[in-house]
């Protein structure tokens, strides 16, 4: 009755699912098309364990409609990498032991790599600045940004090698 | 491997503590006994670390289960109370609802939820469900359903009418007994302990300086909240899958709610997506499986963030008195009296004052010192063991009284600890059969003074005030002597080569099991990477008591030296015989063994297949440990601060860990504790803190008005300096760091705003920057 059939474009893939007015992104990726990636932190917008790139721009899935996303261009983690092939965020998140229980990590890669297109070099204060909205409560951080600092050293280093 | 001091870009930006710890592994990749170590004391990957970084790690919410059902639980909206009636009638009957639980339908056994054997008698007041209200948030109801929607618009009809009661939520008027959360009233069982003649000190004494701190209610944000699956089979089997600390404790208070023999009860722990102490207890299991009973159907309870900040456990908040005196210049005695919060249950709160009593004797030598501890209940959240079990609470309070008195004394804060602090292999004022082990506490404060020199002047900036702070502490090494400290390992060699270590030690996420594998690695030349770990299961993993109480490098690491020098003899044996020589003629190297007489070598894999079929033997061995030992990990830490005179705004701009570690395992886990620590500690000064109403309803119970520090708000520097100088009685000379990161933090940070302000005192933490205002414009 209140479901609608959306089609959402996730990963470069249309995919259609049947999604209530009240499901958020985060639901319906996780519960309707097995993206498990995401994680459930807080529900309120507040932790980043849920991020997802929308339209360039990491937001969180956790307050975001389902409903609103129609027509625009969704990243999840699963769509970065994966253990086959792994983004270079990722690497550098193994490398510099930046990962201890990953409970907020997807959510870390996802604000990283949307912070690195938009910013390839971005300072280790871009880098605190862009994860300002993504908890982790393991880390400390420290390892996180030099991952990220890794990761854009290494992608300059890849393209430098072309 | 990568070298960090040389590979990451603005190193001296980032962290230089990787520098210090390279110089360290040169120094230390032999073992005592001089053999050349080939993976303790390096930097493994941890555990899973690649399917966590792509999101492809399966934690219990992303598991797949058939026949699922969603369980939502309804809570008490009132601290103190009773219900008159309850009504669910209309809740049964809503679309794709298959069961609702109340106390009428469930069991009603009363239990403590954190008992660790059969026997334990602790204060037991736990029901699933109950009549009586003792905290806001308590469980009143829960429905299973198709969908969480489902279950959570049946929760809207179930109508409850409440007769209210005035809450108690003070920790002094708890203790009075003014008003009683039970007949016997509000006390749990006390600690008082003390060496010397405090009677005397204090009498003979120039000078008593006294001091107060009140410590808050802390949320332990593992990020992945509580989570449990329940399966009450059609076999009467139940199986409960959880991110637990302690399969087997949780298997033992599940077979006493629901009375059933243990084999009927199987708990298996899923990857965990942090704890941090918070995942020890019983807390949704038993509703889960009550609604699972009924239903005959897996349930599946998955709190939110509120119900996991408020219907968990907190850190316990605590309110301690402290004295000192002082004669000739010079402290004599400490005397400290604390209240400590319970909540509405005891769980194991009466042993937190005998852990921080073990670890108070520790740390200071003075002629006299008594504490009291008085754990009390009280309408609050659940108050249960996190990170440092009392530690942070009772070395807060000290450290600022030492500043406090620094200050009257006019004596440099790190030359006054360092008169005090215990040496190595001291003899414990307290019970000299505790021993204090190769103690390095003075290291951690000289080197770690050196390293943040503090000697130093501090900067001067317009609108800016600076201070500096020290904080020093510790924290233990599993539970012993105050409880059998025992865990088990079996360790599989397969005929091709290829290892199985199976235990019930719980990796909370830290990377214990790098950890473990790294020891068996070592011992039996094998790469870490390629051992399996078989992880917690109460059916098929030997037992552990639990991941708390830093068991798992010292209780685990060297359960893990056992079972793998149980392993190599047996091997060693084996290829003796395969050669027809003795076993110290045998020389193990990675994958064969070779005979030192004649050089002839044997590959593994044809020395096992051999050993089967003509042996008729399979390589699997079990041991147990149980530590007797229980050594301080201690910690100094510094900080500098920078306020602003405008706001009273805190920076810390520089922070400084140095860390008695005995030898870092893996040094890159050790620095991760650290740093994760620091940033718990920073919460704690500065921050964190659960909010009651004078009614005792939570008002901040969101991560919005619940603020922990992120990214952008921690120190540019984190300078961390590992102290690593062999531990007797630890694996490979390891001690603990997991908890111990995190004990001094509050009190440098505290102790660095007091310094900032010209010695303002403060008797609460965590300070807001109102507060901080306020005494700049007092001034
Ligand atoms: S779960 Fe979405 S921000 Fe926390
Ligand atoms: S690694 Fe555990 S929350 Fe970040």
């Amino acid at each position: 009755m209140d479901k609608k059939l959306v089609t959402l474009n996730i990963n470069g893939k249309s995919v259609q699912a049947n999604v209530h007015k009240k499901d958020t992104l985060l639901f319906v990726l996780r519960e309707e098309l097995g993206l498990k990636g995401a994680k459930y932190g807080c529900g309120t917008g507040d932790c980043g364990a849920c991020k997802v790139i929308i339209d360039g721009e990491a937001k969180n899935a956790c307050v975001t409609p389902a409903i609103r996303c129609e027509g625009k261009i969704i990243t999840t983690i699963e769509g970065i990498g994966n253990t086959e092939n792994p983004h270079p965020i990722q690497e550098a998140f193994v490398e510099t032991h930046a990962v201890q229980c990953g409970f907020c990590t997807p959510g870390m890669v996802v604000s990283a790599k949307a912070l690195l297109d938009r910013n390839s070099k971005p300072t280790r204060e871009e880098i605190r600045e862009a994860l300002k909205n993504n908890i982790c409560r393991c880390t400390g951080y420290e390892k996180i940004v030099d991952a990220i600092e890794l990761a854009a050293s290494k992608e300059v280093f890849d393209a430098e090698q072309m | 491997m990568l070298n960090k001091c040389e590979n990451t870009p603005n190193a001296s930006s980032s962290t230089s503590a990787t520098c210090y710890q390279e110089q360290l592994l040169q120094d230390l990749e032999v073992s005592p006994s001089g053999e050349k170590l080939d993976y303790v004391g390096r930097s493994h990957k941890i555990d899973l670390g690649w399917q966590k970084a792509t999101g492809e790690a399966v934690y219990l919410d992303d598991m797949e289960f058939h026949n699922l059902l969603h369980g939502r639980i309804l809570r008490s909206n009132i601290a103190h109370g009773k219900i008159k009636s309850i009504d669910t009638s209309e809740a049964e009957k809503m679309p794709g609802v298959h069961a609702v639980v109340t106390y009428k339908n469930t069991s009603q056994v009363v239990f403590n939820g954190l008992v660790r054997s059969i026997d334990d008698d602790w204060p037991a007041t736990e029901q699933i469900f109950s009549a009586t209200i003792r905290q806001y948030g308590q469980p009143i109801a829960a429905v299973a359903a198709d969908t969480v929607r489902q279950a959570d618009e049946a929760l809207k009809a179930i109508t409850v009418d409440y007769e209210q009661l005035e809450p108690i939520l003070d920790l002094e008027d708890a203790y009075s007994n003014r008003i009683k959360l039970y007949p016997e009233g509000n006390r749990l069982p006390e600690t008082l302990k003390e060496t010397g003649d405090l009677e005397q000190v204090f009498s003979q004494a120039d000078n008593i300086i006294e001091s107060k701190l009140d410590t808050p209610m802390i949320h332990h944000l593992s990020m992945e909240t509580h989570v449990c699956v329940a399966h009450w089979d059609n076999e009467d089997k139940l199986t409960v899958w959880c991110p637990h600390q302690g399969v087997f404790g949780a298997q033992i208070v599940l077979s006493k709610i629901f009375q059933k023999p243990y084999a009927d009860i199987r708990v298996i722990r899923t990857l965990m997506g942090g704890a941090f102490g918070v995942k020890v207890g019983i807390i949704a299991e038993p509703i889960c499986a009550e609604l699972s009973r009924l239903t005959k159907r897996p349930v599946k309870i998955r709190f939110d963030r509120k119900e996991s900040m408020i219907g968990s456990w907190t850190r316990h908040s605590a309110r301690l008195y402290l004295r000192a005196a002082i004669k000739d210049g010079r402290i004599t005695g400490l005397d400290i009296s604390e209240y400590l919060n319970s909540g509405p249950h005891c769980g194991g709160t009466h042993f937190i004052p005998v852990a921080q009593a073990g670890k108070l004797f520790k740390l200071y030598k003075f002629d006299a010192m008594r504490f009291h501890g008085m754990p009390v209940l009280t309408n609050t959240p659940l108050q249960g063991a996190m990170r440092g079990f009392g530690s942070p609470q009772l070395f807060t309070a000290i450290e600022l009284l030492i500043d406090k008195i620094a200050r009257e004394l006019n004596e440099d804060p790190v030359q006054i600890r360092e008169q005090y602090l215990f040496k190595p292999y001291d003899e414990n004022p307290l019970s000299p059969e505790d021993v204090m082990g190769n103690c390095r506490s003075i290291d951690c404060l000289l080197e770690g003074a050196e390293a943040f020199s503090w000697q130093d002047e501090l900067p001067v900036e317009g609108g800016y005030l600076y201070g500096k702070g020290v904080g020093v502490g510790l924290h233990g090494n599993g539970v012993a002597p105050h409880a059998p400290d025992l865990t088990g390992m079996t360790l599989y060699l397969h005929e091709d080569g290829s290892y199985v270590l199976s235990t019930g030690i719980c990796d909370h996420g830290g990377g214990s099991y790098m950890l473990l594998a790294q020891i068996v690695g070592e011992i039996l030349k094998v790469k870490p990477e390629s051992i399996r770990i078989k992880k917690p299961d109460t059916e098929n993993t030997p037992y552990d008591l639990g991941a708390y109480g830093s068991r798992n490098t010292w209780v685990g690491g060297n359960c893990a030296v056992k079972v793998a020098n149980k392993m190599k003899d047996k091997l060693l044996q084996h290829a003796a015989w395969y050669f027809d020589t003795t076993p110290d003629q045998i020389e193990i190297t990675h994958g064969s063994f070779t005979n030192s007489i004649d050089s002839e070598t044997v590959s593994i894999r044809k020395l096992l297949n051999k050993v089967l079929y003509e042996k008729k033997e399979r390589l699997i061995v079990s041991e147990y440990f149980s530590s007797q030992q229980n050594a301080g990990s201690y910690g100094a830490h510094f900080a500098l601060v920078r306020i602003e005179k405008a706001s009273g705004k805190v920076e810390v701009v520089r922070y400084l860990a140095a860390a008695d570690v005995g030898k870092a395992i893996n040094p890159k886990l050790v620095e991760g504790q650290l740093e994760g620590g620091i940033q718990m500690g920073l919460g704690y000064a500065l921050s964190e803190e659960i909010l009651l109403d004078e009614q005792g309803v939570p008002t901040n119970a969101n991560l919005k008005r619940y603020h922990v520090f992120t990214a952008d708000e921690m120190p540019k520097a984190i300078e961390l300096k590992l102290i690593e100088k062999y531990e007797d009685y630890g694996p490979f000379g390891a001690k603990s760091i997991g908890e111990a990161a995190t004990v001094p933090v509050a009190s440098a940070i505290v102790n660095a705003i007091s310094n900032a302000l010209g010695g303002e005192v403060f008797e609460k933490i965590p300070i807001h920057k109102e507060e901080i205002l306020e005494r700049i414009n007092k001034r």
